[in-house]
Parts: structure tokens; sequence; C-alpha cells
């Protein structure tokens, strides 16, 4: 297996692949640079991405990529399976808990304090207008896309499969958010790491999980101080504030990339109560949340994805 | 000068033949080692206190199943985690 690591999208990035080697060195660089032009597209950080670009354009008609409106697409349909958990517009709030810039420049100055007064009445996210035949959008007046909770699973998904193109079996793995394709030689799984979220620096235990997607939300990732509280980045659409959740982290193994970082998240908004209801019964999605406690809950086909000490 | 050598010779061959000869004789008498009349003493079996119970199970959707996985912290960190970023 060869790896080829680098920083994007604010994470690590990890690419590995079993194939030949002239050919492994041409994929790497080939994915490298879509990962890059993506994070210059998505990046709501950048002054001059094209997401920017949408947020700037409130109450007009925006002629989009292909990849913005497919990703704005399934951001559609997955805020209507998740019954509005995962919810991209959720930028105001997100603002105003502080995180107005990347997480690196939070940890460096700080965050900003709390903007109450510009709590307004916001637009629901169903009424952004997709026109698919021109791809056009046409975004509501006060309302603000993050794609943050869909982007870096849809990016590690398409960059997987470029990259399989010159691989014999690769992963993608986009700060915990992977994608696999084929199996390692000799193998009949891939091994993946679950890192214990009290804790980075161990792992809880190690999965088995064969071609598809692995996505993990965390309240321990992405925190900072805010007027003396802890916030961190995961906002519960429901109140506009960080979620308050049991769980401290789940992972969902899925066939698609986007699905997997989706669920993530609003299984972990859900918590343990509401959980069940957000599934809706979806035999897809495998599930492994990890409580304060270090003690792991999942739905019951996530018993297949453990070592025999299960 | 070679008279020495031969004679050095000699002597080296000598004394490692009677040396090892001698050992032998010496360990040949010496006495046995005692042979065990008895088994070892049997370790006492010791009662080990009851695992503790399962961590109870307390979300009100019961097609959720708690996971007890022993933590493992000793293996080496695969470069493929997730845990979120």
């Amino acid at each position: 297996m060869e790896y080829f690591e680098f920083r994007a999208m604010n994470t690590e990035i990890v690419l590995a692949a079993e194939g030949e080697p002239d050919k492994l060195a041409s994929g790497f660089e080939t994915t490298r640079i879509f990962i890059d032009r993506s994070e210059q597209r998505f990046s709501r950080f950048l002054t001059t991405s094209e997401l920017t670009r949408l947020n700037c354009s409130q109450g007009e008609w925006f002629e989009a990529s292909p990849e913005l409106f497919e990703v704005l697409k399934l951001a559609q349909h997955y805020y209507h399976e998740t019954q509005g958990l995962f919810d991209p517009s959720i930028l105001p709030d997100l603002k105003r808990a502080g995180y107005d810039r990347s997480i690196d420049e939070i940890r460096v100055h700080g965050a900003n304090s709390n903007r109450k007064s510009e709590i307004n009445e916001k637009p629901e996210f169903e009424d952004l207008w997709l026109e698919e035949q021109t791809h056009k959008i046409w975004l509501p007046v006060g309302m603000g896309i993050d794609l943050g909770g869909i982007a870096k699973g849809w990016i590690a998904e398409q960059a997987a499969i470029m990259l399989a193109r010159d691989a014999n079996a690769c992963a993608v793995n986009a700060g915990g958010d992977l994608c696999l394709i084929g199996i390692p030689e000799g193998q009949s799984y891939w091994e993946i790491g679950l890192e214990d979220p009290r804790n980075p620096e161990k792992n809880l235990t190690l999965l088995k999980v064969g071609p598809g997607a692995v996505a993990t939300s965390s309240v321990t990732k992405r925190t900072w101080q805010q007027e003396g509280k802890r916030q961190h980045h995961l906002i519960d659409p429901r109140s506009g504030e960080p979620a308050v959740t049991d769980w401290v982290s789940v992972t969902v193994v899925a066939p698609q990339g986007a699905t997997a970082e989706v669920f993530a998240k609003a299984l972990l908004i859900a918590g343990s109560e509401k959980s069940e209801h957000v599934l809706a019964g979806n035999s897809e999605i495998t599930f492994i949340a990890v409580d304060p406690q270090g003690r792991l809950w999942g739905s019951p086909n996530s018993k297949e994805l453990f070592y025999e000490n299960l | 000068m070679n008279n020495f050598k031969i004679g050095l010779r000699v002597w080296i061959a000598i004394s490692s033949m009677v040396g090892f000869l001698g050992g032998w004789a010496l360990l040949a008498h010496s006495p046995k080692p005692a042979q065990p009349t008895q088994p070892a003493a049997v370790v006492q079996q010791v009662d080990l206190p009851p695992l503790p119970p399962m961590p109870s199970f307390n979300m009100q959707n019961t097609n959720f199943q708690p996971l007890p996985v022993v933590p493992q912290t000793n293996f080496s960190l695969p470069r493929l985690r997730t845990g979120g970023s």
C-alpha cells in the first residue's frame, strides 16, 4: 500500500492505494489537484470561492458549476431525508456561535462575541430554488449556505473514484471522512481505526469495513471559547445553537460519502432518543456512537464491523 | 624456537586431555539430583470477583444495542482513522 499525505480543507488528507508505482504517483497528483480545486470551490472561508459568490448572490439567480449544483441538490435531498436535522442554511447561526472564520484562525485569534442582535427570521432551506435545466440557483435573501456537513464526504468519494482509475484498490481519508474502493490485496476488508473522541491520540477499537464510505462527527473537534462558553461547530437547526447531545461522536458506514457524512451529523444532533426516527429504517446505514464514558452504542448491524471480541 | 613451539603444542594437548578426563570423572561420580517423589504443590484456585454488569440500556429506542468493546489502545495507529475533523 502506497500513501500520499497533504493538508487541505483545514484538515489532513491521506490517500492510500495499491497498484503500479508509476500510475499511483500520477493518480496521487491528479487527486491532490482535484481536492485543492474542490476546496477553492466549496470553502466559505475563501472570498473567491464559488460558494462565497453564491452566498453574496441573495435574491438573484446564480449560475453554478455542475459540481456545486450537484452538491446542493444532494443537500436538499438529505435535508428532507433527515427531517431537517441536516441543514446547510445554518450559516448565520454558525457565525453567531463564533465560527465566522476558519478554525485555524479562531484558534490563533479567538472567536468573536455572540451577536444576538443579528438573530432574524431566516428562510427555510427548502426555499432555495434549483433550476435543473440551466444549473441556476436562487438563494433567498437572508440565507447563507455552509456545505461543511456534506462537501467533504462528497469530495472524498469523487477523489476516490478518480484515484481508482490508477489503482487496484484505494482509499481517500479527508479528516476522518473516508471513501474506500476495492479491497487491499490479501485482505477481505479495510482496517479503520475508530478514534477515541475523548483522546484523539488513541483508538477505541479497529473496524472492519468493506468498500463504501465512513464518516464521523464529533462535538470534541472544532471547538472554541465564546464569552467563556465552550462552543462547537455542530449547529442544531431546531435551536440555532451548538447541539446538546448525549453522544460525543457518531460514526456512520454507508455506501456513499455524502450519505455517511450527513447521517453522522444528523444522528449526533439527534442523540440516542431520536436516532431511530432519523434512520427511519434506512438499512444501508450502520452507525456507532460513543458516549461520554467511552462506551459504544450501535445499530444492530454494527457488530459486523468489529473483530471477534464482540 | 621450533622445539619450543612443538613442546608448547604438546603441553596444551596433554593438559586439555587431562582436564577433560578429570572433569568427566568428577561429574560421573558426583551425587545424582534427587528425583521428585510428589507432584508440585497445587496452586490454590482463587475465586475471581464477578464481572461488572453490562452497561444499562437506557435508550428509549430498543433497536440500538450497547457494544461492550474492550478498549484496545496497545496497537499501532493505522493511517486510516475516523474521528471527525
